[in-house]
């Protein structure tokens, strides 16, 4: 089926070809069909598109609303930090300056998954360190 | 509403429940009641679903496109092993058959889109680490 797109004239007559295009052309549309107009953001009501309206692999990384944060300070020997991140974070990038400078438990419970966290030991030797990470953003 | 379908002949006169009814189908599909055509993909405009019109949690892990990665090998008493993981990556899976402590990496990714760790192994060792990431297309 094709979108018609019929135009009426005033003081035409109305014949079943013109009402019936009419007609098709909601179907036409909802098909996609060449020349129908495309479903626009603002036609979509709140929280209308459901996981089941969702392809398979869809979302990929550009699909994410995410951004990037990092923290960073120097350790002295024995000297214990605590790194909190954000909900939501993926795996963090962990620099340190100096070899055995390890990650462990942190020392506060952070209650839950949603504030993720770990620490930083630095076991021989003072270190710099850096913990830079991205994390899922509420959007827009 | 339910999804009416005209279908009109050349001759009569038209009725108001006709063109009541063409005018009913417009909101009868956009509403998908039973019987409407749904719209299929074509029909839908390029980034035309938004954060406001995507249900909340509607996105899971089906839903996303992943990729794995894994990494395995062998170490040698007190030997550091360094990994660089992919961007978006979720928690990895590090394995190590004997005891080996996790420890920073030593080379500073440019972000926190460079993500990764080392190991180190107090003892010789075979281990695995396997990780799951967001896919980039």
């Amino acid at each position: 089926m094709t979108w018609v797109g019929t135009i009426f004239q005033v003081g035409q007559e109305l014949h079943d070809t013109a009402l019936n295009a009419v007609n098709d052309d909601i179907t036409a549309q909802a098909n996609g069909d060449t020349g129908a107009p495309k479903q626009q953001v603002g036609s979509y009501a709140t929280g209308s598109i459901t996981a089941a309206k969702i392809a398979a692999s869809a979302v990929v990384r550009s699909k994410l609303a995410t951004a990037l944060t990092s923290t960073s300070g120097s350790l002295s020997v024995g000297e214990n930090v605590g790194i909190i991140l954000s909900r939501n974070a993926f795996f963090p990038m962990i620099y340190v300056s100096a070899q055995r400078t390890t990650w462990r438990p942190h020392l506060s419970d952070g209650g839950s998954g949603s504030s993720p966290r770990f620490s930083l030991t630095a076991v021989t030797a003072e270190a710099s360190y850096e913990v830079a990470y991205r994390y899922v953003t509420t959007g827009s | 509403m339910t999804w009416t379908n005209q279908t009109f002949t050349d001759g009569p006169i038209l009725t108001s429940t006709q063109m009541n009814n063409l005018q009913a189908d417009i909101t009868a599909q956009a509403n998908a009641d039973a019987s409407a055509p749904q719209n299929v993909q074509a029909s839908i405009g390029l980034l035309s679903a938004t954060a406001i019109s995507i249900a909340t949690a509607a996105v899971g892990t089906s839903e996303i496109k992943t990729s794995l990665a894994s990494t395995a090998g062998s170490a040698s008493l007190a030997e550091y092993v360094y990994f660089t993981f992919n961007d978006y990556c979720f928690f990895p899976m590090f394995h190590s058959a004997s005891p080996a402590t996790l420890s920073g990496h030593t080379t500073a990714g440019s972000d926190g889109s460079q993500p990764r760790c080392s190991l180190y192994f107090t003892s010789a060792s075979s281990y695995d680490v396997d990780h799951r990431y967001v896919a980039a297309s």
